[in-house]
């Protein structure tokens, strides 16, 4: 990296510290610190909402998903807007009628003060260990690709979010995801251009989208039900439903953010406004992918883009038998070039035959091209039995790194260490605002000053930053660990959401059977995932039905709660 | 903690209901370009 991308870098992170700290500088009290003294406008919300939700490894995985897989992840989303609609009409008005810091307060006013904990700790387990993936995932990406210290990176990283979200709570995080946001924007479409400039002076932005579309990487919509794909409309609108309005309904992280809203309308409007804007947002970074997959049917790529392990392999005694696949890879791509135009040209001449034609040879020379890449990946396991051998997360910065301008590198480097930050800063923010208001000031001291609770507060704050710091450290020498933190949150997540929906809409069932139909369901969702094979987004699913279902079973059998009833 | 503002009135296109089917609208137009966008192009 050259010395130009080192200022711009830099220079980012200490405006985004200083800035932060500088406009809340005012945070004297635990409302203005916790819910920026409620008075946050919708577009500052909006944006926040957003920042949130876009960690740094959407910006490095998503585009790379589009170059692999194409751009049908896209319907994951398709649910976002109605979970938006939901909550507007439901949680929005609620949540400020009661007046709560945060969302599992709601639980004891709807029910009572075990619900309450019960959802607090689900939380804290949940997202604590959380932020430390999300601090750790774009560090180790970062440190492979760029040869940084892992722990330096996530140290850095972990430090600059700290001061600014201790020193001025919500308002801070509101406030450094606007600038966040412009940042991650501006890198995005810079990245675009700039794809668009490398392509060959005859292939415009059509020629461009028809090679993706004829090589099966813009298929965005897939009407087809089918279960055991992963993404098609139907999972996106169902499934995306229900994950969306657990995470934006439950998780005190998105819930803060609109809290934060000067009023219902406010509130409203950044939820409605989210969810007009965040499909096509998601849709411009997966036709990203799929323009740098277009450039690399015009340059030849590496054979992996984990530079690391093809490093190893070249060290290692398969070093030949990975240069000769390199060769027959670039033989491959040069093949392909030609095949390319010949297929643009019977576009041009509207020649359907031709086009098909076309097709079928490229789709065999892309085969060849595949099976070339797999013995190259089996090489590299051969070298190093412990390789990742996924390196869909490497594609797009790896391509940013080798081709886009200095300059460029550093900015878009800071658009993803942007990403990595806004949405640590928001957990640990929530985190600290669970700890002292659900459990600290409700269990073991409620007669404190104002003052005595913002102390607690900062100092929550760092204390969860400091485990966040540490687990990512942690999960640098136990890698398997990753994918047990994306398990937890499926543990966990269908149990919360099933007590808020029981809460919000089925107002004759008590706290006491809400409380046990969790507990049985959770312990349901713990046996699933230890004594079945069955995918862990399921337990999402299973979880909440589980809770609402029993907790309706439970309420006319269970005697307290006819009691509190009658 | 009072004194909060929970006004609830819409600002654009005068009732919630309208502004909920836009968001929702916007949702089948999106679905629609989408699906036009993957049969063009594959």
């Amino acid at each position: 990296m050259s010395i130009i991308d080192w200022i711009v870098l830099a220079s980012f992170l200490i405006f985004i510290v200083t800035y932060g700290t500088w406009k809340s500088r005012g945070s004297k009290d635990v409302k203005n610190y916790l819910l920026a003294n409620k008075s946050a406008p919708w577009y500052t919300m909006t944006l926040s909402i957003m920042a949130t939700q876009a960690s740094a490894i959407t910006f490095l995985s998503t585009p790379g998903q589009a170059f692999v897989d194409g751009m049908r992840f896209v319907q994951f989303y398709l649910g976002l807007p109605i979970a938006m609609i939901i909550l507007s009409i439901t949680a929005v008005p609620i949540f400020h009628r009661l007046n709560v810091y945060t969302a599992y307060e709601y639980l004891e006013q709807r029910f009572d003060l075990k619900n309450r904990i019960l959802g607090s700790v689900l939380f804290l387990t949940q997202r604590g260990l959380a932020a430390g993936f999300t601090i750790f995932a774009p560090a180790l990406i970062l440190s492979v690709l760029l040869g940084w210290d892992i722990n330096l990176t996530i140290f850095v990283i972990g430090i600059l979010v700290i001061i600014y979200t201790t020193v001025g709570g919500t308002v801070a995080v509101n406030k450094t995801h606007m600038q966040q946001m412009v940042v991650i924007t501006f890198g995005m479409v810079m990245a675009f251009v700039m794809i668009y400039r490398l392509l060959p002076d005859d292939i415009s932005v059509m020629d461009a989208a028809h090679i993706a579309g004829k090589m099966g990487r813009l298929n965005v919509i897939d009407f087809n039900f089918d279960l055991s794909t992963r993404y098609n409309i139907w999972s996106g609108l169902i499934g995306g439903t229900f994950l969306m309005l657990s995470y934006f309904g439950t998780d005190q992280s998105q819930v803060q953010r609109y809290l934060s809203g000067s009023s219902v309308t406010q509130s409203r409007m950044a939820l409605l406004v989210n969810g007009l804007v965040k499909i096509p947002m998601q849709f411009i970074i997966l036709f990203i992918g799929a323009m740098v997959f277009v450039f690399y049917q015009f340059v030849t790529p590496p054979i992996f883009f984990n530079s690391v392990e093809e490093t190893n392999v070249k060290t290692s005694a398969y070093a030949s038998q990975y240069k000769a696949l390199e060769i027959q890879y670039d033989e491959i791509h040069q093949e392909k070039q030609s095949q390319i135009r010949d297929l643009l040209q019977a576009i041009d001449q509207n020649d359907e035959n031709e086009i098909q034609q076309q097709k079928v040879k490229l789709n065999g020379i892309n085969d060849q091209a595949k099976e070339i890449r797999k013995d190259g990946i089996a090489l590299i396991e051969q070298a190093n039995p412990n390789a990742d051998t996924n390196d869909t997360n490497y594609i797009f910065l790896n391509f940013v790194i080798s081709f886009l301008p200095v300059g460029l590198i550093g900015l878009v480097l800071a658009a993803i260490l942007s990403a990595s930050m806004s949405s640590t800063s928001a957990e640990l923010n929530a985190l600290a605002s669970t700890s002292v208001i659900d459990i600290y000031k409700r269990i073991f001291k409620k007669d404190g000053s104002d003052r005595h609770y913002l102390l607690v507060s900062k100092m929550a704050t760092i204390f969860w930053g400091a485990y966040a710091i540490g687990f990512a450290m942690f999960a640098n020498k136990l890698g398997s660990l990753i994918e047990a933190v994306n398990i937890l949150g499926s543990l966990f997540y269908g149990t919360i959401l099933g007590i808020f929906l029981v809460a919000f809409y089925i107002k004759w069932v008590k706290g006491t059977s809400t409380f046990i139909a969790a507990i049985l369901a959770e312990i349901v969702v713990l046996l699933c995932f230890f004594f079945t094979d069955m995918p862990f987004l399921w337990f999402n699913f299973i979880g909440c039905v589980l809770v609402v279902a029993l907790a309706i079973f439970l309420n006319p059998i269970n005697k307290s709660d006819q009691e509190t009833q009658s | 903690m009072s004194g909060h503002n929970i006004d609830d009135k819409v600002p654009v296109l005068k009732t919630w209901k309208r502004l909920y089917t836009l968001v929702f609208l916007n949702l089948v137009m999106l679905i629609f370009l989408f699906y036009l966008f993957t049969k063009v192009f594959e």
